[in-house]
């Protein structure tokens, strides 16, 4: 078995006193006798709320610059047009995105995003996209297949749309070039109400539904030309939130069978998930934004709608490596 | 104080965005959100700090779930007047919520 030095190319410090908080950092306290580290254990916090609690929002951006549109909301049982943007402690409403609707799929900045597809009134599915400029939406190339709770990730200019909803669960994928939409490897497994975390060519899609009422644990790693199966969430959970590339991941919310929002927020370290800390205010389809350290949790079926929004974030802990 | 806490404390406050729950908070004590502004923490000081800082009123656990229950069974109500159309859109009844 390699050794520290091995690994790291040097052996581990002897301090006299603990270090200042750097996460990774590990030494050994030559005067208490212990060997140390500090590790970063993550936290949900409140952040600042929407102005519009709704379910089937959709977000992305960063945790102090992100924006968070459509939507619906019951009581009243209206679908949405609102677009808010982030600034690490309010939100505040900018330009309605064109068509009204909810649980679309996602992709991009605060000042360069892109929605795809969702649920219209009364109860229909499209295949609109729109693309947003900082200022306004402005209407885009159509995905091919209409959907609702298609997941999305990447950049306003290179894109994808994973599963999904039409009449049946969808395994259908597309890819986004700047100026039009293609179908790529379908997904292994037909899923919607999937969390999106990576890139075009690097991506992942966590749990989801399968076929009411089966929820699924399985989690597909996407590598430019396919899915593969990789290591499952603890927890399987439809209208589940999360973020971060491909090899480091969080997950968030979502709900197991009907009537059971979760809390529970999982972490990927590109292995295997492990349960993290709760969010306070349980939910299902809320909007995601940020990385896998610096997250959000947007709005939310709660019920009601939640405005609540929640940031999370690691924080070093010292900790004393113990032996068996 | 209120004698059916058990090992909760129940309060009623509205979210006031951020700073409402830090992540100190987090990492000291578990509380959860529920319908009507009503927060489920750790009976422990930090989370009776919390409540004083937000100013949140105490209640007993059965006076925090009836208001619990009076939010839900209105949203019940609201859905169960939806067409079957808006109620097939709408991802479900909203379910019933009990109080840990």
């Amino acid at each position: 078995m390699a050794n520290y030095k091995e690994i790291h190319g040097v052996n581990v410090e002897y301090r006299t006193g603990d270090a200042t908080a750097v996460i990774g950092d590990v030494w050994y306290n030559s005067v208490t006798g212990l060997l140390k580290a500090y590790v970063g254990v993550g936290a949900w916090a409140s952040g600042g709320n929407v102005n519009t609690g709704r379910y089937g929002i959709v977000g992305t951006g960063t945790q102090t610059a992100a924006i968070a549109f459509g939507g619906y909301t019951s009581p009243p049982n209206l679908y949405r047009d609102e677009t808010e943007t982030y600034d690490g402690s309010s939100w505040t409403e900018v330009g309605d995105i064109n068509t009204t609707s909810w649980l679309r799929g996602r992709a991009g900045t605060q000042t360069a995003a892109l929605a795809t597809g969702g649920g219209t009134p009364p109860d229909n599915r499209t295949a609109d996209s729109e693309t947003w400029n900082g200022t306004s939406w402005t209407e885009g190339a159509n995905i091919n297949t209409a959907r609702t709770i298609g997941s999305g990730g990447g950049t306003s200019t290179a894109a994808l749309v994973i599963g999904g909803y039409t009449d049946t669960r969808l395994a259908i994928v597309e890819s986004y070039d700047g100026s039009s939409w293609t179908e790529i490897a379908d997904l292994n497994q037909l899923r919607d109400g999937t969390a999106q975390a990576g890139t075009q060519t690097a991506s992942l899609a966590i749990s989801g539904r399968a076929a009411s009422p089966a929820v699924l644990t399985v989690v597909e790693s996407w590598n430019g030309t396919s899915w593969t199966e990789i290591g499952d969430v603890n927890t399987g959970r439809e209208g589940i939130g999360g973020d971060g590339v491909s090899t480091y991941a969080l997950a968030w919310g979502g709900e197991i069978n009907p009537g059971t929002r979760q809390a529970i927020t999982e972490q990927f370290d590109g292995s295997s998930w492990t349960e993290v800390a709760d969010l306070s205010t349980a939910r299902r389809y809320g909007a995601s934004a940020g990385t896998a350290s610096l997250g959000l949790a947007i709005s939310g079926d709660a019920p009601p709608s939640t405005v609540a929004t929640e940031e999370w974030a690691l924080a070093a802990s010292i900790e004393t490596v113990a032996f068996d | 104080m209120a004698t059916d806490k058990g090992f909760f404390n129940y309060w009623v406050v509205a979210n006031s965005g951020k700073g409402f729950i830090t992540h100190i908070d987090s990492r000291k004590f578990w509380i959860g959100g529920y319908p009507g502004n009503v927060w489920v923490c750790d009976d422990i000081p930090e989370s009776r700090d919390w409540g004083a800082r937000n100013s949140a009123a105490s209640k007993t656990k059965s006076q925090a779930q009836t208001i619990v229950t009076n939010i839900v069974e209105a949203q019940q109500a609201t859905w169960d007047d939806l067409s079957d159309d808006d109620k097939a859109a709408s991802h479900g009844r909203p379910p019933t919520v009990t109080l840990p």
